[in-house]
């Protein structure tokens, strides 16, 4: 989120009064971050601390309800490791568009 | 056939990896190139990249897909040049169009991640040997379920539902044991 803003982690860091190792270990979670904290790291990254929050407690969520769902979950994505070739899902996608597109 | 070719998709992924315009498909459309073929893709007429939300980056794609003889647009209507940092700035969606209606949607935001965080470990397909940024399947499906709309709810139980039959079943215990 930094860089998109034009910021290094460094920059955040300084903004915030804190050495770099801190912050980095705040954003692996190796470290607790105070309400406080949460507030002025979104102030500096111009976001809201939700946005923050939902990034990193959101995402870590598994999708499924299951370890068998999402077992088949990480199996597919593993397939796909490999660089495979996909001209199908354009064949797809073109003719969806051909049969679905509003007449014109 | 215009300078599009036949598979516009193709044509404007292929102009964005040569001219360097950062992207990661994403979405219905992304998580199709995950399907082991037809019969497990799903219908979408939605075709979404997430590209990089920087004033200079999405300044050169919407340059990209003019030249290719796209109509760029907002929600609002065609698209102003002077105000593309305020488009970005915003987070504003895009949308690029063929001369044939095709749409391409270019989000600078989509819901859980920032761009990085899926471009850094995108998977690589490849279409007729063009090489195209996807992002990681599971992802794509966690951004759809912090989305939390009721049509990406749909969608993650039709795809619960999918996932579940080739998931192959647990060996019976023997009634001699």
């Amino acid at each position: 989120m930094a860089r998109e803003r034009g910021l290094t982690g460094a920059a955040v860091a300084r903004r915030l009064g804190l050495y770099r190792s801190n912050l980095s270990a705040m954003d692996a979670g190796a470290r607790s971050v105070s309400l406080r904290m949460l507030a002025r790291v979104a102030e500096v990254l111009a976001c809201s601390p939700g946005e923050l929050l939902e990034m990193t407690w959101g995402t870590e969520a598994p999708v499924f309800r299951g370890a068998a769902l999402n077992r088949a979950l990480a199996a597919r994505e593993a397939a796909a490791a490999d660089a495979p070739e996909r001209s199908w899902v354009h064949a797809a996608l073109l003719a969806w568009h051909r049969h679905y597109r509003p007449s014109r | 056939m215009t300078r599009l070719g036949a598979d516009p998709y193709r044509t404007v992924l292929a102009d964005f990896n040569r001219s360097g315009v950062r992207y990661v498909v994403v979405g219905m459309s992304g998580i199709n190139y995950y399907a082991t073929g037809p019969d497990t893709a799903f219908a979408t007429l939605d075709y979404d990249l997430f590209v990089e939300p920087t004033v200079r980056n999405v300044t050169q794609a919407v340059r990209r897909l003019k030249a290719l003889g796209l109509t760029v647009g907002t929600a609002e209507g065609a698209l102003d040049a002077a105000a593309l940092p305020a488009v970005v700035r915003d987070r504003r969606t895009l949308t690029a169009t063929t001369p044939d209606g095709l749409m391409i949607e270019l989000l600078l935001a989509v819901s859980g991640y920032p761009f990085a965080e899926l471009a850094r470990d995108a998977v690589t397909f490849t279409v007729q040997g063009t090489p195209v940024a996807v992002g990681q399947l599971t992802k794509l499906l966690k951004s759809k379920k912090l989305a939390n709309r009721p049509k990406d709810r749909q969608f993650l139980r039709r795809y619960e539902a999918q996932l579940r039959e080739h998931i192959p079943p647990r060996p019976r215990k023997s009634a001699w044991r």
